[in-house]
Order: C-alpha cells, then sequence, then structure tokens
C-alpha cells in the first residue's frame, strides 16, 4: 500500500492537533499576568512610599477584575466551536485551583494573619510552578515544564530569601513567565483555527 | 508460515472518513464545525461521510442548541475506537512489513 505512511503521518498530526486544540489558549494566561503584575509593582509602590496605594484595596481590585475576566473568557469559550478532551477538562480545573488557592492565600497574607505577608511571593511563585508543571504534562508541551521549573527555582529562592525586592521580581517573573508564554500559546491556537486540508 | 492480511476497514479509509476518525480517537466529543474545518470538507460532503460512521455504530451524534444555534457534537462509539484502532495497528504492520 503505497499511501501507508502518509496515512499514518496524517492520522498521528491530526490526532496531536486535536488534542493541543483543547489546551489553554493562553487569553487567562494574559490577563492574569498582566493583572498580577500591575499589582505587584503597585503594591511596591505603595510600600516603598513612591505612591499612595493601599495594597488590600489594590489586590481586591485585583482579583475581582482578574475573576470577573476568567468568567467572561469562560463564556465565552463555552460558546466558541471546539472540541472537547479530557486533559483539556483536566486543565481548566487545576487552574482555576491554582486561582482559589493564590486568592486565598493573598487574602490571608493581607488581611488575616495565618500568612505571613513576606512569604507571600514564594507561596504564589511555587504554586505558579505546580500549574504550569501540570499544563506542560497534560498538553506534552515541554516548555511548559521547564518554566515550571523556573517559577519553582524563584519561588524557593523568595521563600529562603524574603524582602520587598521580590514584589518587583515576582511582576517581572509574571511578565517573563506568565505573558509571555500566554502570547504564544495564544498565537498558536490562533494558527490552529485556521482551515486545513487533509 | 506468516498470517494472511487483513483487508483494511473500507467504512474508515477515505481520506475523509479517515480524517474524522482520527480527530474523534484523540478527543471526547468535537462539534461539525470543527471536523469540517480540520479535514476542509465542505458541508454537505463531511455530513455524508459522518452519517456512513454513524450508521456504522463508529460515531454518534448529539444534537443541542447554544446561543439559538443547532451544534452537532461527534463522538466514537467503543466500536468506533476498536475499529479505528484495529485500522491503525494494520497500518503499522503494513508499513514495518509485518501485514
Amino acid at each position: 500500500m503505497p499511501h501507508a505512511h502518509e496515512d499514518l503521518a496524517a492520522i498521528r498530526r491530526l490526532m496531536e492537533e486535536s488534542q493541543a486544540a483543547a489546551a489553554d489558549d493562553g487569553r487567562h494566561f494574559l490577563l492574569w499576568g498582566t493583572l498580577t503584575a500591575l499589582g505587584l509593582l503597585g503594591t511596591y509602590a505603595g510600600l516603598t512610599g513612591a505612591a499612595a496605594i493601599d495594597p488590600r484595596w489594590l489586590w481586591g481590585a485585583v482579583l475581582a477584575l482578574g475573576w470577573c475576566g476568567s468568567f467572561w473568557l469562560g463564556l465565552r469559550g463555552a460558546r466558541t466551536p471546539r472540541v472537547r478532551t479530557l486533559g483539556g477538562r483536566l486543565l481548566a480545573v487545576i487552574w482555576i485551583g491554582c486561582g482559589v488557592t493564590l486568592s486565598l492565600i493573598a487574602a490571608a497574607g493581607l488581611l488575616g494573619g495565618a500568612v505571613p505577608p513576606q512569604a507571600l511571593s514564594g507561596l504564589v511563585s511555587v504554586v505558579i510552578g505546580g500549574a504550569f508543571l501540570a499544563s506542560g504534562a497534560l498538553t506534552g508541551q515541554r516548555w511548559l515544564r521547564m518554566i515550571a521549573v523556573v517559577w519553582w527555582v524563584a519561588g524557593g529562592g523568595m521563600l529562603f530569601v524574603p524582602g520587598l525586592y521580590t514584589l518587583p521580581l515576582l511582576a517581572v517573573m509574571a511578565l517573563a513567565f506568565q505573558v509571555a508564554p500566554g502570547v504564544v500559546l495564544y498565537r498558536r491556537s490562533r494558527r490552529r483555527s485556521l482551515p486545513q486540508t487533509v | 508460515m506468516s498470517r494472511p492480511r487483513e483487508p483494511l476497514d473500507e467504512l474508515i479509509h477515505p481520506r475523509i472518513r479517515l480524517a474524522a476518525m482520527s480527530i474523534l480517537a484523540a478527543v471526547e466529543e468535537a462539534e461539525f464545525t470543527y471536523l469540517r474545518e480540520r479535514t476542509g470538507a465542505t458541508d454537505g460532503n463531511l455530513g455524508s461521510h459522518l452519517r456512513k460512521l454513524e450508521e456504522a455504530g463508529y460515531v454518534e451524534a448529539a444534537k443541542s442548541f447554544e446561543a439559538r444555534k443547532p451544534v452537532t457534537r461527534y463522538r466514537l462509539t467503543r466500536q468506533g475506537r476498536d475499529a479505528f484502532r484495529r485500522y491503525v495497528d494494520q497500518l503499522e504492520r503494513l508499513i514495518s512489513g509485518g501485514g
């Protein structure tokens, strides 16, 4: 059969692309990465006296905007013609769980007394690292797993050596390792949505 | 003595059907519009191929309305998954020369 090679290659390509189609399209990364970076820089400005910003109000606004935005994106996504995979559903659950965990940690750090504020940056970083590892494993994208390692290494460092410097550092990390991957994922999802022929 | 070569499943073999089955094998379910985009087939052509797969019991369709628009989702049945796996195994055997 002369076309067996081509047929098998086409089958594999279609299967891989369809699995990837259910992966995150990066829009949530763009939203949360940008908001987090702004929140961190605002907090740094408030704590150093560079601006009259109350971190509690700032993070209240960041979290409210983030969750409203996520809800809106979720509604839009639910109406978009797509495919459904178990991996895609797991991924959504993992990132929602990560978001709720981080929101609770942030609230406890800013309003309660159970989480020391100086540990917040490190904790946020290691939790995000876990979610990136799951994303990389479920979507088969090795580079996302490498990003998980970066978040963990930085988070470990921030937990062992806490300080105000962690705020701008985490803001830069949010831009470099959440917003930038979000751009990559978004571009890939746009390319995938173009019609193709078999 | 080698086993006699099993013929490839003629129901899966046509290109559009093979593409649709490949996509559905990788996911839980896919909308008609997604299958159309990925296969590059026309509505009528894809619809007739999917109907054949449905009649064979390889795929099942579920129709619903979302935002007042009709949406048809397809998924592979267990029988369809088994048939697809057999088809891919046969192709691999052909390539390795064991078919």
